[in-house]
């Protein structure tokens, strides 16, 4: 589906709807049709019990009744296949466009959100966004009921059928002012919860180092303390709610009163007949069901509102880094990188080792156009890429997509996916000696299942030497004519790392490479060594 | 894919019996206000059938009903009102206890079944499903037990009002019956499923922004949306699904509320001809089975969510730790370190270590060495204590470490890894998470001695600086300097440092050591390294090898011998 250019929560929510336009339309037709013979069945019924009185036969009326119960059956099912089916959709496409658009924003995501923030709309939001679909057509259903009902009361008498029509609408708003200071307090409590969720979130990735220096105690007490901060935000929330749920009770309960009361003094007075009392005394007590949806409906809105607020702030997330409108593309073959600010030039073809020390990281960074984060939290405004030549284009030039498949930077710090190790080195039938060059082959052969094994979260099953072997290997897969390694050989011993050396530098002949360490057995095999 | 595991339906009810006992006085009290409020919605039927009785009758009488019957309101919803109160008050503490109970046992699970589950898994259950478990509580309870309440005693009062009308209700009764035991059947497999599909895709997307740099840099983007999208549509499949049985039960259901309005006419006609029953009984009776029909309704609809939130319960709660006993709580009054014959390995048929024997005396800086996989990060964890041996032993001063209760055991040995973390929260929060009490000036003083005074005074908010993604970031060199301010914080008197300085450039790593040296002196000092300036800094060094020890003594003496470790050090100094 395609996003409108600017983005509001307003706007997202109409673009989902437009994307599914029949599932919509027929959600509300079914809406609409479910609600009609229950309408009136209390109008049925009215009739049959004068009908007992005046003695009338009677099967007809009770076939009718009949009639009506399996209609409503079937049009009701019908009715929650497609509603069910519009939560589906807001929601998956929702979590599809979020998800979508995180993985798309790459390294601009890290510099700019929380993990967390992500995790918050996947858990919860999504899931709001598909309750404002799912009661859009029941809420169509409800106002078309609304009207009909009241349209027969008003025909049958015209005043108490005024007071119905107008009563419980305004019953309806009396509750809507009830809503508001509802939904201030869930928020407050849901901004307390995403911060126990974060807590939680730290458990897998932290347990390790917990363990190790015995800090569950003191984890638990923070997240209890976090806890019962949610509880006492919990408690407010539910003051306001149970104001809501008395206003329920009374407010449409005070509107049948008036209706009953004029009621039965027009049918004291010879106005009205008992059956039609009656008639009115259950028209009125159904029209609290459309007043209940029409609630239901006005919540699941301002929620869905707020949580189509957050997605819009994930999914205005813009790369950091500006694709060039005119791009050049690059020459074929192995690549020069050159740095107009350092004077650094990273000949191609060549194995270069750069010994940048603590400036490491900026420099690789800035060489293969990353976007940097500066350190006190703000993002670096300044595209780094005005200063790099690559083969004597200049970085920002270069189409993001042909510049990250030519000029690889791997990170010592890069995570594995849980998953096949397989679906991970790409292509495939260059594993093998990947893995012979990155020294890993034998971590592989241990693995019970090779290749195919499935590993964890981060590759935690594998100590971090071999991961970082297995890394490396992930890497030198892609082939790439310029590839950057940040200390690729920082975790391994120093028989192994003189072992790999050897193996990629003979592994990348003819291609540039650049590695930046401090490691002297890497100078050992460099065509050129740097040191800044 | 590796998950936790799920709860028992005999363990979550034995938490619900659990649960109750632990508040039944607050439970009670919600259930009677709620029967309170309930009986008071009752009088309204009641009221309008003296109505309907009396039209023919005063105006003043009308009127005084009319009183009564607001009244009655009023009083139903306040007492309504204070239900809810009440109900939102326990639903809360029950969710706060739920939720505090699955961290503590997460926190005491085995660290492999946390890691293999994953973030995505413990955060679905910790969110998603413990939102069901709140949106059942809190709205499901009250709604549930109001509306069956409100239909028992409607049945009775039909029962009262007319025993032979009442005989309608063996239908509904028996449509119920029929169409939900098929459907309680078949939901909960159904449910399960979905929402494992939905943790996958939590877990999927948690990874997604976690490793967003990496799959940019690897080209792993396509593959990391066509990950997503899978885990999504296994999700929806799965929603589909319980639709699937929803809109085939419901049909039933919604049968089982007309039909016998039906009945009530016809055998009311019949009644009405014999002089059995009155005009105005089939009205109250008709209102009555109308009345039925929206909390019967009410009842079906919270039948789907109570199944969902039962199994999100189960999913909760079985986030379980085995109960591992308290562990020893023998303090050992030695700190001497004796591994003997020590085997372990992940799975049986993958030894990892293969008997290894050493003796390490109080106060010694011992430095591990040795190829990466060799099985040096495994002896760590075992001196540490967080894994147990499959045979052989680690022993402090004579006791079993793996026995040691968990306050015991950190009090003698602390493990830093080369996993660094930066916990959510303040820079404050990161340092204090070992068991004590320090000043700020003692935050300040561990920051210092590791070398991150400089990156301190650059912070915005000193020690309650917020740190992390989205906040300020940390590098992973400073994440791994942060975890050795907490060691010298906790100031244990022995430390297993496994790679604890790799991520810092080598003369950074060189003067943190020295430093740490200092901090740490008299300390009995476990270096598992693969640089070596700090096994030639060590008292003895220890070279593993293919899970053994191939060489043990001081880095001058294992140079003389000219084995493995003189091949190592001549490896890393070919060149320097």
């Amino acid at each position: 589906m395609r996003l409108p250019t600017r983005l509001t929560p307003l706007r997202l929510l109409m673009a989902l709807l437009w994307a599914r336009p029949w599932l919509a339309v027929s959600s509300c037709v079914l809406g609409v049709l479910s609600w009609l013979p229950g309408a009136l069945l209390p109008l049925v019924i009215g009739d049959a019990v004068e009908a007992v009185g005046r003695g009338e036969p009677l099967a007809g009326r009770a076939g009718l009744i009949v009639a009506l119960g399996v209609a409503q059956a079937v049009l009701m099912a019908a009715m929650i296949f497609a509603v069910h089916g519009m939560w589906i959709h807001g929601a998956t496409t929702t979590q599809r466009l979020v998800a979508g658009h995180t993985a798309r924003l790459g390294a601009s995501l890290r510099v700019q959100a929380a993990t967390g923030d992500v995790m918050a709309i996947s858990s919860s939001d999504i899931g709001r966004m598909g309750n404002v679909f799912e009661v859009l057509g029941r809420v169509v259903g409800a106002v078309v009921a609304f009207v009909v009902v009241g349209a027969v009361l008003v025909t049958t008498s015209p005043l108490l059928g005024a007071i119905a029509l107008v009563g419980v609408p305004l019953a309806v708003l009396g509750m809507g002012k009830l809503v508001a200071p509802l939904q201030r307090r869930k928020r407050a409590q849901r901004e307390q919860l995403s911060e126990v969720n974060a807590l939680a979130a730290d458990i897998v990735s932290g347990l390790r180092i917990l363990r190790g220096i015995g800090g569950e105690r003191r984890f638990l007490r923070r997240f209890r303390e976090a806890s019962q901060r949610v509880r006492v935000a919990g408690i407010d929330v539910a003051l306001s709610e149970s104001w809501l749920a008395g206003a329920e009770v009374l407010l449409p309960g005070l509107v049948t009163v008036a209706i009953t009361w004029l009621g039965a003094r027009l049918v004291n007075s010879g106005g009205l007949s008992v059956g039609e009392l009656v008639s009115f005394y259950a028209a009125s007590a159904f029209l609290a069901w459309p007043v209940s949806t029409a609630t239901e409906a006005a919540y699941a809105f301002t929620s869905g509102h707020v949580s189509a607020k957050k997605v819009c702030g994930v999914l205005g997330l813009r790369s950091l880094l500006d694709d060039p409108r005119a791009p050049v593309a690059l020459p074929d073959g192995p690549l020069e990188l050159h740095d107009t600010a350092s004077g650094v030039t990273l000949v191609a073809g060549k194995l270069t080792v750069v010994n940048a020390g603590r400036g490491a990281e900026a420099f690789a960074e800035r060489l293969a156009r990353f976007p940097r984060q500066s350190p006190t939290g703000g993002v670096s405004s300044a595209d780094p890429a005005g200063h790099v030549l690559i083969s004597g284009v200049p970085a920002d030039r270069v189409a993001l997509a042909e510049l990250r498949r030519r000029v690889v930077y791997a990170h010592n710090q890069d995570l594995w996916f849980s998953g096949v190790l397989r679906e991970q080195v790409i292509p495939p039938e260059r594993a093998e000696l990947a893995l012979w060059a990155a020294d890993a082959a034998d971590i592989v052969d241990g693995l019970p299942n090779g290749l195919d094994e499935l590993i964890g979260e981060r590759g935690r099953e594998v100590s971090g030497g071999q991961r970082q072997r297995l890394s490396l290997a992930r890497a030198l897969a892609l082939d790439a004519d310029t590839l950057l390694l940040d200390e690729p050989t920082s975790a391994v011993d120093a028989h192994t790392e003189a072992r790999i050396t050897e193996r990629i530098a003979e592994l990348r002949r003819g291609k540039t490479t650049v590695v930046f360490t401090e490691s002297p057995l890497w100078t050992v095999v460099a065509d050129e060594v740097i040191t800044c | 894919m590796l998950r936790f595991s799920l709860a028992t339906g005999a363990q979550a009810r034995s938490w619900a019996r659990h649960t109750f006992r632990a508040h039944r006085r607050e439970f009670l009290t919600v259930l009677a206000l709620l029967c309170l409020a309930t009986i008071a919605g009752l009088v309204g039927p009641q009221i309008l059938g003296l109505l309907v009785d009396s039209v023919t009758g005063s105006a003043s009488r009308i009127d005084l009903l009319t009183l009564v019957f607001v009244a009655v309101l009023i009083v139903q919803a306040t007492l309504r009102r204070f239900a809810r109160v009440r109900a939102g008050m326990l639903g809360e503490r029950v969710l706060a206890e739920t939720r505090e109970g699955f961290v503590e046992q997460a926190l005491r699970l085995p660290l492999a079944t946390v890691e293999a589950a994953g973030t995505g898994d413990l955060l679905s259950r910790a969110t998603t499903d413990a939102d069901r478990i709140d949106y059942a509580v809190r709205n499901g309870v009250p709604e549930v037990s109001v509306a069956l309440i409100t239909v028992l005693l409607t049945v009775v009062a039909m029962v009262l009002t007319s025993p032979l009308l009442s005989l309608a209700l063996l239908i509904a009764v028996a449509l119920i019956g029929a169409s939900m035991r098929w459907y309680s059947r078949r939901v909960p497999a159904i449910a399960e499923s979905m929402m494992d599909a939905w943790a996958d895709v939590q877990t999927s997307t948690h990874e997604t922004a976690d490793g967003a740099r990496t799959a940019e840099a690897l080209g792993l983007i396509g593959r990391r949306i066509a990950h997503g999208d899978r885990a999504v549509d296994a999700a929806a499949s799965g929603e589909r699904g319980l639709r699937g049985l929803i809109v085939r039960w419901i049909p039933w259901a919604r049968l089982a509320q007309v039909l016998p309005l039906a009945a009530i006419l016809l055998i009311g006609v019949w009644g009405y001809a014999n002089g059995l029953v009155g005009l105005g009984t089939i009205a109250t009776m008709m209102v009555y089975m109308q009345a039925i029909a929206g909390p019967l309704e009410e009842v079906l609809w919270w039948i789907e969510d109570v199944q969902i939130s039962s199994t999100a319960l189960r999913r909760v709660l079985g986030v379980r730790a085995p109960d591992a006993g308290s562990g020893s709580a023998e303090r050992p009054s030695r700190q001497e370190i004796v591994v003997r014959d020590l085997r372990y390995g992940y799975s049986a048929d993958r030894e990892v270590l293969h008997g290894i024997n050493l003796r390490i005396p109080p106060g010694e800086r011992l430095a591990i060495v040795g190829p990466s996989g060799a099985g040096k990060s495994t002896l760590g964890r075992l001196l540490a204590g967080v894994a147990a041996p499959n045979s052989g032993s680690v022993s402090i001063g004579g006791v079993e470490v793996s026995r040691m209760a968990d306050d015991v055991l950190r009090g003698e040995v602390l493990l830093l890894t080369q996993e660094h973390h930066v916990f959510a929260g303040t820079l404050r929060d990161n340092l204090m998470l070992p068991a004590g009490e320090w000043t700020d000036t003692a935050l300040l003083r561990a920051l210092d001695s590791i070398g991150l005074a400089s990156w301190f005074t650059a912070l915005p908010d000193g020690l309650d600086t917020r740190l992390g993604a989205g906040a300020v970031a940390v590098p992973a060199a400073i994440a791994q300097q942060l975890a050795l301010a907490r060691v010298v914080l906790a100031d244990p008197h022995t430390v297993v440092l496994d790679e604890a300085t790799s991520l810092l450039d080598t003369s950074s790593a060189r003067n943190l050591e020295r430093s740490l040296n200092g901090v740490l002196s008299g300390r009995t000092v476990i270096a598992i390294a693969h640089r070596l300036h700090t096994a030639a800094a060590a008292d003895r060094v220890a070279v593993v090898e293919g899970g053994r020890i191939t060489e043990l003594g001081p880095h001058a003496d294992l140079l003389a011998a000219n084995g493995p470790y003189a091949r190592l050090v001549a490896a890393a100094s070919t060149v320097s």
